[in-house]
């Protein structure tokens, strides 16, 4: 088992003052890790800095041995991910849209394709317009791009939403067979019940800082993940600011 | 890089041309000069003037270089980065850097434009072959001459949409801004005669300058010039949108 992510004093301040303050995590090939946190806690800008996405105001991230600072390239490219809805162009179908991400991996055919938006049940769909689906139709959009170049890392940020009860089932599905074959996955839910379900690890993010981290067997008998996060708030519970929309 | 440059110009190029205004701007191209070649053989035929076809040509490819392709150039660079930055589409984890994303987009919208130039000059040749009855070979040369010369302002506008469209969050407030600023350029030197130099537009009827009594010095400043606009609004563009965040 090797690491897979290694995040290493990590910080992202925003003009507000908001963000993350130097966090560290770590990932072992084929963990699961569940990051919840309250909105505006920084779990999307933590995600977003290890993706390249957001420049880390200090810290290093290291992916499969490369950091993303130096050879982005090169580290990104086993990685994939699905963070927000704007990820999509609504005005193509979802095979255009997976088209544009697949060609950067020309070792894979376009039957990958098909296949992963059979993975997500969306194949009878690939020639519809994108911006005609549900919130869960493109979340489930959303996952089958992150699958799409058979990644050793992925990296979803509130898969769950808006998934229907099929979606829900099928996610889970699809988590426990790829960790099963060594695929590491980090996402980030409010869907505590979910992430119990599914994950190995969890990791707790309250106002930018990591407040634990570990596996779920350690939860204690009895003891649920929310039990875990409630204990960690000190029953303060937390208001989000007029802000959160921005830098979740 | 080259491999990735070419990748993602691929999908910007699928991107823009998925959309129902530029397929509009290519059904322009392919009609616009059929039109006014047929317009300007009435003109011909009821009022007895006699219009030479290299004008009929000239005049066409400068209604795309001065109007159609500026427009569009404002219009695929607003779609291309403040629309996709306001959707939070600008920028993927992908093995593709932000050079390499700033290069292809530019050049997607620059292909878009030299392949409109082309339409423009074949169905304009084609046009005026069938209005005239005969093809005159020189007059042809010429206008394809002057649609590749027409590139080089062109690329200079391109540079210019891109780092301007950067400056907003909406893709139709950039485009707004975009188009006055364009105004601004090309009626400022009416105003201020000695302004006239200092701005991409006063170069866009640079193909001019290559028939006749060629003028080499001034083509090598106008060449320096449009180089000089170029680099400096690629430069900044490509500075704004390595720091862009999503």
């Amino acid at each position: 088992m090797g690491t897979v992510l290694e995040v290493t004093g990590v910080s992202k301040q925003y003009r507000n003052g908001r963000g993350i303050k130097d966090l560290h995590l770590s990932l072992e090939q084929g963990n699961v890790m569940g990051l919840i946190g309250p909105n505006g806690a920084g779990k999307t800008t933590l995600m977003k800095c290890i993706t390249g996405l957001v420049q880390p105001s200090g810290g290093r991230i290291i992916i499969f041995g490369r950091e993303i600072g130096h050879d982005y390239k090169e580290a990104i490219r086993p990685v994939g991910v699905y963070i927000g809805m704007g990820t999509m162009y609504p005005h193509l179908s979802p095979y255009q849209n997976l088209k544009m991400a697949l060609r950067f991996y020309p070792e894979l055919g376009d039957s990958r394709i098909d296949e992963v938006l059979e993975q997500v049940g969306l194949l009878q769909f690939k020639r519809d317009i994108v911006s005609s689906f549900s919130l869960g139709m493109n979340q489930r959009l959303g996952l089958a791009a992150a699958l799409l170049s058979k990644p050793s890392l992925v990296i979803l940020d509130e898969p769950a939403n808006g998934l229907d009860i099929d979606g829900m089932l099928l996610f889970r599905k699809i988590v426990e067979q790829l960790s099963a074959e060594g695929v590491t996955f980090l996402i980030s839910s409010h869907l505590t019940g979910e992430l119990e379900r599914i994950c190995s690890h969890f990791s707790i993010l309250i106002g930018g800082e990591l407040k634990f981290t570990g596996p779920t067997e350690s939860l204690g008998k009895g003891k649920s993940i929310e039990d875990h996060y409630v204990e960690r708030l000190g029953g303060n519970f937390y208001a989000p600011s007029n802000n959160d929309q921005y830098d979740e | 890089m080259r491999q990735a440059i070419m990748i993602n110009t691929m999908n910007e190029i699928e991107k823009l041309t998925a959309k129902p205004g530029v397929k509009l701007y290519f059904w322009l191209a392919a009609l616009g000069p059929v039109l006014m070649v047929f317009l300007a053989e009435k003109i011909q035929t009821n009022d007895m003037i006699t219009l030479p076809a290299l004008n009929v040509s000239f005049s066409i490819l400068h209604a795309f270089i001065l109007l159609v392709l500026p427009l569009f150039s404002f219009m695929a660079a607003s779609d291309l980065f403040a629309g996709e930055w306001d959707k939070g589409s600008l920028f993927h984890a992908r093995p593709v850097n932000r050079l390499e994303l700033f290069l292809s987009k530019n050049t997607a919208i620059g292909l878009l434009c030299i392949s409109q130039l082309v339409i423009v000059w074949l169905s304009g040749t084609i046009s005026l072959a069938v209005v005239e009855r005969e093809v005159i070979w020189s007059e042809t040369g010429s206008t394809l001459l002057s649609m590749f010369i027409s590139i080089f302002p062109l690329v200079a506008i391109i540079c210019f949409a891109s780092f301007l469209s950067q400056c907003f969050k909406h893709s139709s407030t950039a485009l707004s801004f975009m188009i006055f600023g364009y105004l601004i350029m090309v009626g400022l030197p009416f105003l201020f005669p000695q302004a006239t130099n200092l701005f991409p537009t006063a170069y866009l009827d640079w193909h001019l300058q290559w028939h006749g009594n060629v003028n080499i010095s001034w083509i090598s400043m106008s060449f320096l010039y449009l180089f000089s606009f170029s680099s400096l609004f690629f430069t900044s563009g490509y500075y704004i949108f390595k720091t862009k965040e999503l």
